[in-house]
């Protein structure tokens, strides 16, 4: 479970990006992260994804409250989420391959395993024939592919998802979400930031709708 | 067994390939300081055991009469005193060929005061009192000078101390300078791959499991640096140390390779190495706990 409790944040002694934010995920809930854009959409994911601390109020992270967690103890609750980010985040020197294999790789999965796993992936997301291209040589969507499949790989308890249909065909864009459903209905609880309302009233999951730093919960889709 | 590596950082990073040229001139400056001030202080010191254990008396009489009587009175009193191993007189014809430099070849010597030599060898440095001796053979012999090469030898001690202070200086300042540049080396290519170090952070990679990659990468500059620059400083002073045979007799010819600049240079590329591999360490560890 994930909770915030009034958790403000800033950056540096600038105005507060996120003010009094209180909600709770809950374990295998599937939610969209919607609002304008400079509304607080990638400041949320970042505390989301630990990349930040909150500069106020607290934030309960599967049973951890990490506003007082130390350093040495975040590597092993990033572990537990997978991101996809915007603009992909892919090591260009490494192939498709490698860049889905880091995941199991940091965790320590054994070779045999990791090669079953990223290539029945990889294939999954239509990219079995482009596996040991490295992302230059790839598509945008492609490259979108890649890291959705990187998010996924470690089967996370947290996956996070910043506009993951944003590059993809309408086809994929469905595989992939139902990807995502697949791996909600095994408990990973799910965030995806997105604009496209379509995809919203598709799944018709609840949405997190922030405004000017502000939260609402909107159960329209329930 | 190493373990394996996540590979997150590209093989050859932009601008790191003049690390291990910047490390081999580093290696190379140190190699030269050792030689220099090692060879050059060993030789210094063979020199002056060379003449510690020594003395020499010289009976300046101007009458060559009463020059041989206090030759052999002095050369009497020396024979009889412990501590002196051996006293030989030096022949006319050696004293000619040292004064001959100075005064030339000059064909008729018997104009003039040639002081009479005698080459004493001790047992040990320490073996005799010296002001006694000298009080003894002034008893026997009143024109004879006992030289002891104590204020040469002096100035011999504080050249060989100076050189040996300025090499360890001149290294430590290549350390520095070594250390500078691998810290200089390291922060750019923490700022190179900021991003996917952040990336690897918050896919869950440990600090010590990012550092392990910048370690290896810099234990190869520094490898590569250290053998590079100690080849190198070998030929050099080996083609020194054959300029210096051919040179000929003297100083020269005790300035040359012994056993600790031997071991010092196959110490080098090992303490280069790890040199680098250390001052990286540090760094990056130092620059991780900053970051997310």
């Amino acid at each position: 479970m994930i909770t915030f409790d009034t958790v403000g944040m800033r950056y540096g002694n600038g105005d507060e990006v996120l003010k009094d934010l209180n909600f709770t995920l809950e374990p295998g809930s599937f939610h969209f992260l919607t609002g304008a854009s400079g509304a607080g959409k990638t400041s949320l994911l970042k505390l989301l994804y630990l990349s930040r601390k909150p500069s106020r109020g607290t934030i309960e992270f599967f049973d951890t409250n990490i506003t007082n967690e130390t350093r040495m103890n975040m590597p092993k609750l990033r572990r537990r989420i997978g991101i996809v980010f915007q603009d992909f985040r892919l090591f260009d020197h490494l192939t498709a391959f490698e860049n889905v294999a880091l995941p199991m790789r940091i965790q320590g999965a054994k070779e045999k395993l990791i090669k079953e796993h990223v290539s029945e992936l990889l294939s999954w997301v239509g990219l079995d024939a482009r596996m040991h291209a490295r992302p230059p040589f790839l598509s945008g969507g492609e490259q979108q592919r890649v890291a959705i499949a990187r998010a996924v790989i470690a089967q996370p308890d947290l996956l996070l998802a910043d506009e993951p249909t944003g590059n993809v065909d309408p086809e994929m864009g469905e595989r992939i979400m139902h990807l995502f459903a697949e791996l909600n209905k095994q408990g990973t609880t799910t965030v995806i930031a997105t604009h496209d309302e379509g995809l919203v009233k598709t799944i018709g999951a609840p949405v997190l709708h922030l405004h000017n730093g502000s939260l609402s919960l909107d159960l329209r889709g329930k | 067994m190493l373990k394996p590596l996540l590979n997150f950082l590209p093989k050859n990073q932009k601008g790191h390939g003049l690390l291990p040229w910047v490390i081999g001139v580093m290696i190379y400056l140190s190699a030269l300081a050792l030689f220099g001030g090692l060879s050059l202080h060993s030789g210094l010191n063979k020199w002056s055991s060379g003449l510690s254990a020594r003395v020499s008396v010289q009976i300046t009489a101007a009458k060559e009469v009463e020059r041989r009587e206090e030759t052999r009175a002095a050369l009497g009193v020396l024979s009889a005193t412990p501590g002196v191993k051996n006293a030989r007189l030096i022949a006319d014809t050696e004293v000619m060929a040292l004064i001959t430099p100075w005064l030339g070849d000059v064909k008729d010597m018997s104009g003039l005061p040639i002081p009479s030599l005698i080459d004493v060898e001790l047992t040990n440095a320490n073996s005799i009192d010296i002001e006694a001796l000298s009080v003894r053979l002034k008893t026997v012999a009143p024109h004879a000078r006992l030289d002891d090469h104590q204020g040469w030898m002096g100035e011999v001690l504080i050249l060989a101390t100076t050189l040996r202070t300025i090499a360890m200086l001149l290294m430590g300042m290549v350390v520095l300078c070594t250390i500078a540049i691998v810290v200089f080396g390291c922060r750019a290519g923490l700022a190179t791959h900021k991003d996917g170090i952040e990336l690897m952070h918050l896919m869950g990679t440990t600090d010590r499991v990012i550092a392990r990659e910048f370690d290896r990468s810099y234990l190869v500059y520094g490898f590569k640096g250290s053998i590079g620059g100690t080849l190198l400083a070998v030929i050099t002073l080996i083609a020194l140390s054959k300029l210096m045979a051919n040179v000929g007799e003297g100083l020269l010819t005790n300035i040359s390779p012994d056993q600790s600049l031997i071991t010092a240079l196959i110490a080098l590329p090992i303490v280069g190495t790890l040199l680098t591999l250390w001052t990286a360490r540090l760094t990056v560890r130092r620059a991780l706990k900053a970051l997310v």
